[in-house]
Formats: C-alpha cells, sequence, structure tokens
C-alpha cells in the first residue's frame, strides 16, 4: 500500500509540474471524450425510444415494411393485416400510424393514431379527464409536457390538417416523445392524412408467449415485404439510428486515435526530457518494467482526468441543449454510457502511453546517466 | 577482498577506457579515483556498480563474479548507492521522497517514511526535509544524495566527482560526511574526484591513466604530514643537525648554551619516528 500510495504521489507530481502542456493533454482527452459521450448519449437515448414506440402498443411483436429506413416512412396494409389474424395461435393484430403535424406554432408534434381499444391505450397514464372511446369522433387526448407548454386543457380545442379537435385527457408516461405527442383514433389518421387501409406498423400479440418466436417466422416467410421485430431488435432495424450508431462509432474511432496521438506525443517528450531521471532510478536499482509502469501510470492518469472531465461536460451540456431547443427526446447517462466513455479513455491512455513507456524502458541506465 | 577485478576491460570501439585493470578493495576501506579526463574513471565506476558491462574481465564482490548475477537491478539496490557529480535528484519531489526512491521490500509508508528522515538526520538535513531540489543549496543536495545512496545499508558507494560543482569549504564538508559514514557504518567508498584536497582524504589513491593504473598510493596521515614538515623546516634541520644557527632556539628552550634540551632531545625523537614511518 506504501509504495502505491508513493507512486502515485510521483505521478500526480509528475504531472502537475508541466502545468501547461499536462493542461492541454487533458484539455484535449476531455474534448474527444465529450464527444463520444454526447454520440453515445444520443444513440442510447434514441435506441431506447424506438424500444419504447414498439412496446407502447402492447403487442409481442411489430410488423413493418422490410424497405422503410425509418418508422414513420413504414406502410403496411389491411390485406396482410387480416391474413395475419387468420393464422394460428394470435390472439390479436391491431395497426398503427407514427406521424408528425402542425398543432399551433409547433410544426412537428408527432401524431399516435391508435385503435381506441383498452388494450391500446392502457400505457397512456389518464392524469385528467378521459381516454378516447371506440365512438368518439373529433376528439384527441393530449401528453403532458405539449399541454404544459401550449398552455391546452381538457375541453380546449384545436385545428390539425384543417380539422377540429377537442382534448378530452391529458395523459402522462414519463417518455418525453409521448408526453409531446397526441393521439387521435386510427380511423381518424387515416382519413386526415389520406392513409386509407394504410398502417405504419402492426401489433401481433400470440395467444401463448412461447410461441411467439415460430409465429414471428412464419410471418417473415409469408410476407417477404415485411419484417416482424420483438421491441429489442427494432433498433438494429432502424436505418437512421444505425446511421447515427455507426457515425458515433466512427467518431469515436477518431477520438481514441488523435487523443492518443496527443497523449503519445506528451508522454515522448515527457521521457526525453526526463532521460537523465531515467537513468538516475535504474541506478539505484529500478527494474525497466517499473519504469514502463511509471511512463503508463502518468498517461493513463491524465487520460481519466481528461476523460471524467469530458463525461461530466457532455452530461451536462447535452441535455442542456436539447432542453434548449424543446427537443421532445431523452438522452439520460446511463451506467452503461458512462462505462463506455471511461473504458475508451483508458484505452485512449494505454495507447498513447505503451510506446513511449517502452521506449523509456529500454533505455540502458548508462545511455540515460550520461544525457545530459 | 571485499571487491577485486580481473583485467577488467571495456572498450567502446576503438576506444579502451579501462584496460587490463586489477583492483584490490578491502571491505570498510575509503579508495579515491584520480586521473585526467577521458582516463576512464567514469567507465570503471559504471563496471564496479554493474550499470555496465565489461568488455572483457570480471568483477568480483564478496568473492562473487557480476556476470554470475541475474537480476543486475535488484544487486544495484541492495547493494550498491551511486552519487553523481549533478542532477542527482529528481527535480519534482523533495528531499524526502527522493530518499524513498530506492527503497523495495515489503515495508510500510509510515517505516520507508521514518528510515529516509533517519538518513537525512544523518547527512545534517533534518531540518529541510520536505524542501525540493531547487530550494537546496549544492552541498545539501549532495547530501540528499549521499541519503539516498545509503538507504538500503549498501556495502558499497560509488561517488563519481560528488563534489565537482562545489567549492571547497563545501566538496571537505561533503568528503569528511562520507567519511564519517564509512567509519561508523563500514560502507566501502570509491570516489572518483579531480581535486587532490578531497583524494587526500582517503586512505588510497588510485590514478588511472589511459585507462590502466599508473599508481596507487597510500595516503598518509595528515598529523605525520605535518611532523615531516616540521623536520624539513628551518627548526627541524637545526634540532637534527644538533646546532643552533637561530637564536630564538634558545627561547623556545630546545637549546641552552648550544646544545639540546631535554625537551630538545624528546622533539628530536618525534621527527626521528616520523621519518621512519615515512620511509616503510
Ligand atoms: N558510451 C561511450 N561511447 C564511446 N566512448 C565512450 C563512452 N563512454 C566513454 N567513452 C570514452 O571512454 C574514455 C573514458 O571515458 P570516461 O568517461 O570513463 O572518462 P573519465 O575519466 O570519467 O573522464 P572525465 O574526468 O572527463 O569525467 C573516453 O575516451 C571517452 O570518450
Ligand atoms: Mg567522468
Amino acid at each position: 500500500m506504501g509504495m502505491k500510495e508513493r507512486i502515485f504521489g510521483m505521478t500526480l507530481k509528475s504531472i502537475v509540474r508541466k502545468k501547461m502542456r499536462s493542461g492541454l493533454t487533458v484539455l484535449g482527452i476531455a474534448i474527444g471524450i465529450m464527444l463520444v459521450t454526447a454520440l453515445l448519449m444520443v444513440s442510447t437515448g434514441l435506441e431506447a425510444q424506438f424500444k419504447r414506440v414498439v412496446e407502447e402498443g402492447g403487442g409481442d411483436f411489430v410488423v413493418m415494411d422490410k424497405t422503410a429506413p425509418d418508422l414513420m416512412l413504414s406502410r403496411v396494409d389491411s390485406t396482410a393485416q387480416q391474413a395475419i389474424e387468420r393464422m394460428g395461435g394470435i390472439s390479436w393484430v391491431s395497426g398503427m400510424i407514427f406521424t408528425t403535424a402542425q398543432i399551433g406554432d409547433r410544426p412537428y408534434v408527432m401524431m399516435f393514431g391508435v385503435e381506441t381499444t383498452e388494450r391500446n391505450l392502457q400505457q397512456f397514464k389518464i392524469i385528467q379527464g378521459r381516454t378516447l372511446n371506440q365512438d368518439d369522433r373529433g376528439k384527441i387526448i393530449m401528453g403532458r409536457t405539449i399541454a404544459v407548454q401550449e398552455g391546452y386543457q381538457v375541453g380546449s380545442t384545436l385545428e390539425i390538417k384543417g380539422s377540429s379537435f377537442s382534448v378530452v385527457g391529458i395523459y402522462e408516461t414519463g417518455a418525453s416523445f409521448e408526453d409531446g405527442g397526441v393521439i387521435m383514433s386510427l380511423s381518424e389518421v387515416q382519413t386526415l392524412f389520406d392513409m386509407r387501409n394504410l398502417v405504419s406498423l402492426l401489433q401481433v400479440k400470440a395467444e401463448d408467449t412461447t410461441n411467439t418466436e415460430a409465429i414471428r417466422a412464419e410471418v417473415e416467410s409469408t410476407f417477404p415485404k415485411f419484417i416482424a421485430l420483438k421491441s429489442t431488435d427494432v433498433a438494429s432495424k432502424q436505418e437512421d439510428l444505425q446511421l447515427i450508431t455507426s457515425i458515433s462509432a466512427l467518431i469515436s474511432l477518431i477520438a481514441i486515435v488523435v487523443g492518443s496521438i496527443i497523449v503519445m506525443n506528451t508522454m515522448i517528450m515527457s521521457v526525453m526530457e526526463r532521460t537523465r531521471e531515467i537513468g538516475i532510478l535504474r541506478a539505484v536499482g529500478w527494474k525497466s518494467r517499473k519504469v514502463l509502469s511509471m511512463v503508463l501510470k502518468e498517461s493513463l492518469a491524465m487520460s481519466i482526468i481528461g476523460g471524467v472531465i469530458g463525461i461530466v461536460i457532455a452530461a451536462g451540456l447535452v441535455n442542456a441543449l436539447a432542453k434548449a431547443a424543446q427537443l421532445p427526446v431523452d438522452l439520460p447517462v446511463t451506467a452503461d454510457l458512462v462505462v463506455s466513455a471511461f473504458i475508451i479513455a483508458v484505452i485512449l491512455g494505454f495507447l498513447g502511453g505503451f510506446y513511449p513507456a517502452l521506449r523509456a524502458s529500454r533505455m540502458s541506465p548508462m545511455e540515460a546517466l550520461s544525457h545530459e | 577482498m571485499f571487491l577485486t577485478t580481473e583485467n577488467l576491460t571495456k572498450d567502446f570501439g576503438d576506444v579502451q577506457a579501462v584496460l587490463d585493470v586489477n583492483l584490490e578493495i578491502d571491505r570498510g576501506e575509503f579508495v579515491s579515483i584520480m586521473g585526467p579526463s577521458g582516463s576512464g574513471k567514469t567507465t570503471l565506476l559504471t563496471l564496479l556498480g554493474a550499470l555496465d558491462t565489461p568488455s572483457s574481465g570480471e568483477v568480483f564482490i564478496e568473492g562473487e563474479p557480476l556476470s554470475g548475477i541475474k537480476d543486475v537491478d535488484l544487486f544495484r539496490s541492495k547493494k550498491v548507492g551511486f552519487v553523481f557529480q549533478f542532477h542527482n535528484l529528481i527535480s519534482y519531489l523533495n528531499a524526502l521522497e527522493n530518499v524513498e526512491i530506492p527503497m523495495h521490500g515489503p515495508m510500510s509508508g509510515t517505516e520507508r517514511r521514518a528510515r529516509a528522515i533517519e538518513l537525512l538526520e544523518l547527512v545534517g538535513l533534518g531540518e529541510r526535509v520536505y524542501h525540493n531540489p531547487s530550494q537546496l543549496s549544492g552541498g545539501e543536495r549532495q547530501r540528499v544524495a549521499v541519503a539516498r545512496a545509503l538507504v538500503n545499508d549498501p556495502a558499497l558507494v560509488l561517488a563519481d566527482e560528488p563534489t565537482g560543482e562545489l567549492d571547497s569549504k563545501t566538496s571537505i564538508e561533503i568528503i569528511q560526511l562520507m567519511k564519517k559514514i564509512n567509519k561508523e557504518k563500514g560502507t566501502t567508498f570509491i570516489v572518483v574526484t579531480h581535486d587532490p584536497e578531497v583524494a587526500k582524504k582517503a586512505e588510497k589513491i588510485i590514478f588511472l591513466k589511459n585507462g590502466t593504473i599508473a599508481r596507487q598510493e597510500a595516503v598518509k596521515s595528515e598529523s605525520v604530514e605535518d611532523v615531516l614538515a616540521l623536520r624539513n623546516s628551518a627548526f627541524g634541520q637545526q634540532l637534527i643537525e644538533k646546532k643552533a644557527t637561530d637564536p630564538y632556539m634558545e627561547n623556545l628552550g630546545v637549546f641552552k648554551g648550544g646544545t639540546l634540551t631535554k625537551e630538545g632531545e624528546a622533539v628530536l625523537s618525534v621527527l626521528e619516528k616520523a621519518e621512519a614511518i615515512e620511509r616503510d
């Protein structure tokens, strides 16, 4: 323990000694890790949102258009719905539409078209007024966030695509994109958006959940145009999301490479300046691997400090920006995300520090001592 | 013999830095090495301390050949302490931490600290424990280096021009400190120096020239030197010749009426003894 304490103190003192250089190195790492963290937040946040979209209808899996790059662009027709309903082992099938519309001066408000049955609406907890009924016409229920922000209440009337609707209830689910949207009966959305006999996706519920996988496979083989996804898989089939994920992976990779180069540059300079010091350490009996670990500890310490700063800044900044832009998305800083960003920082410190450390440890004590 | 070398040779390409050196140094000896620049002093020291390996020949410490040692790093940290001319210390660590650096093995932080403080007190720096090298004088820095060299209780301390950067008064202080440790702990010291005043504090001086031992010389005790100087003075010559040519000799009480007094004869016998010692 004594040894660790001492070497740790040595690491910090060595870093603090060159304040400017170490500071810039830490800053460079912090910026890289901040970028990586922010992108991770966006991609994990959106992924969670897609999962939620699929789960909110209450089915075991969803059927959607295989070629659609995005949920909102997916189209499934009612003949497919009827065919699936006739397949064995199915409890129910219901259609859902995801789209956006202008409400007041908000150009893109999420609109959910759902069949007004209890099983499809139970996820939307009513906090004021009532939920939608089978025979409601010209009625909607509205998410809490948009209601508060735009000043709507139960009884308010508003215009969507030229038709008038009245708010009969306010719901809250806790997911930003739901609480920032409105729900209308499926048939009214179909009329309003000219989507007769079309839905975005079908929710399918099996009679016996142990058969889900078999039914899912059957649907896919019967309808080669469609894809049947469980909620856990839906994110990986979204081209938009995949694009964001691969861009963030690429940027993370660039951040690691650039960060490692910054760390390597700093540590090579540091090792060269300290050649004599390394000679002394070897002369007093330090083993080469102790010199190696000394240099490596310094680069790891810098990358960890930079990483922590980057994670903290990203966590604060991304949500502040999302809030300021009134984006209806939740970008939580999950433990997984923090661990990933931290691991990236450690990898970066290790990659950047390894070569300089190896060089320092391979110096012969004689060579190092005659350096001046 | 504590340390011997057998035809120790080191060449760097064409340059023969050390050539066929045969040394014999006893445990607890205090030896200085002198010689012109480039005569191989530093190279010899690095071979003795296992910082470098010879081209041929062998160094034996306590009868064991250095070439047979597997872990030279461990050997160095246990058996040898080094003091260099300058930049001995790690600039960003304080005196205490610098002294702690060579410590190894199962010691707690508190034990290390206590040991380092003990050594800093031994070299007279008990009040400067938390000073950084930049806050210490040149002499104080060398004291820290001496403390660090001693921290693992080595049998051998190798110092390469430890007083090279110091004024003559501080140089003598540092060498006296080393002598004190040599006497108290029985540590063997080998000190390379250009300064004859410093070299004379050793028991033996080895002169190197072109990588070989030109000559070795036992250092006479300072008291004997002083008596010999007295013998060579006009005062000593008059006693030896038993003939006072200086009237003040009568005032000093060594002559009375032109012949030696009892006191005069006593002084003369001391001078003769010193002469006999010198003839050995
Ligand atoms: N690494 C080396 N490569 C090549 N030649 C070397 C090397 N080290 C020492 N020499 C040569 O070996 C000879 C002895 O050098 P050394 O440093 O031992 O001398 P020195 O007696 O310590 O001199 P000084 O009093 O100037 O310190 C010199 O000619 C020197 O140029
Ligand atoms: Mg030298």
